[in-house]
């Protein structure tokens, strides 16, 4: 998780993930990409960290994404200012 | 380092139960009013599924392309009762020997050969199909449990889960100081590990991806057979199922492909490691209705 920087992740996050189809559940596909936003926190349970839900699912070459620290939900609605 | 040697594991020790549990009758939820299920792209579907007594498929047949989703080869029990069931998941060992108690096939003797996952919940018992004929939904079926509790003496980084002292005996294996690695037909990818993730290593299984049937090609993975001992790389089962760089579970091929996103395959974890104390090394003949010489 610290090697890709995803313990920093925050409550609210838009996140990208490549290679899987979650249109009718989900799973690995090449080709296929998800835009998620991160709902809840970790866990210490195996398996079960912080929860992703599924925004936008499409083949890749209709749907990609750019790093943008400030995508987060509490912005971009208007929640509450970045801390 | 002879492919047939056994690590010693505490086998004096170990409890032997008897659990039992009846012919499970296939069975689809009452709502909505239509049985059909969704594959990974969306197409409905209306598929044989697990529970039941399946004449015609066993371990040591394919476990792809049956117009099945995630059928069980064999029997399948369960306890009517939950906790009772969970009991039954639980202590049933993969290798345990099983006996018909109830109806025509009473006293024909078989052996459990693997586990399902959440929301189906049974154990998979492997009868000689001559015998299944004479079998009915409702037999009762007991179970010689003996495994839980197993560990290799001169491995404790290495858990043991399901696994039965017979299987443990017949397995590949070579150890090498303080490394022990089993023997197996494939090593599965970590992000190919699919649905069973989170859920319990104890009583359930974990599924192997297979929406992306050209990557399973070029790995191979598209001849696995039901009964296969395989390896999931960077996984730790040591309680539940999720990825962990550099652990690695070992388990057996225990249902069948599906249609369904994230269910391809279900494989019964039967050892686990977290940091490379667990290694594999190619067997192409690892597969438990050869191991554990099964009567077909």
């Amino acid at each position: 998780m610290a090697e890709l920087g995803i313990d920093r992740m925050r409550l609210g996050d838009l996140v990208g993930i490549r290679d899987v189809d979650h249109r009718f559940g989900r799973s690995f596909r090449r080709g296929w990409t998800a835009i998620c936003l991160c709902i809840h926190g970790d866990s210490v349970m195996t398996g079960h960290g912080p929860g992703i839900l599924t925004l936008i699912t499409g083949p890749a070459d209709r749907l990609d994404f750019v790093l943008d620290p400030a995508a987060n939900i509490a912005s971009l609605l208007g929640i509450r200012s970045r801390s | 380092m002879t492919a047939r040697h056994t690590p010693a594991a505490n086998l004096v020790d170990l409890v032997a139960v008897s659990v039992a549990g009846a012919i499970a009758h296939p069975s689809f939820p009452g709502l909505p009013a239509e049985p059909y299920r969704l594959a990974a792209d969306g197409t409905a579907f209306l598929l044989p599924t697990w529970g039941g007594l399946v004449y015609n498929v066993s371990v040591g047949d394919r476990a792809f392309g049956w117009a099945a989703d995630c059928i069980h080869p064999g029997v399948s029990i369960r306890q009517a009762d939950d906790m009772k069931n969970r009991g039954l998941l639980v202590y049933a060992c993969v290798g345990n020997r099983a006996k018909v108690m109830s109806g025509q096939a009473a006293g024909a003797r078989g052996v459990v050969t693997g586990k399902s996952g959440r929301f189906s919940e049974q154990v998979i018992v492997h009868f000689p199909k001559t015998v299944r004929t004479t079998m009915a939904v409702g037999d009762q079926i007991v179970i010689r449990a003996e495994g839980v509790g197993m560990t290799l003496t001169a491995h404790p980084a290495v858990l043991l889960k399901s696994l039965s002292p017979e299987l443990l005996a017949a397995l590949p294996a070579r150890e090498d100081g303080e490394r022990v690695a089993f023997g197996v037909t494939a090593r599965i990818p970590a992000h190919l590990v699919g649905a069973g993730l989170g859920l319990s290593s104890e009583g359930g299984n974990v599924h192997l991806q297979s929406t992306d049937r050209a990557l399973l090609a070029e790995l191979g993975l598209d001849q696995l057979r039901l009964g296969d001992i395989v390896a999931l790389d960077d996984t730790d089962a040591r309680f539940n199922h999720g990825y962990l760089t550099g652990a690695r579970a070992i388990g057996v091929v225990s249902s069948t492909d599906g249609p369904r996103a994230g269910y391809g395959p279900g494989i019964t974890v039967i050892m686990t490691a977290p940091s490379g104390e667990l290694g594999c090394f190619e067997a192409p003949a690892a597969n438990i209705a050869d191991l554990l010489a099964l009567e077909t």
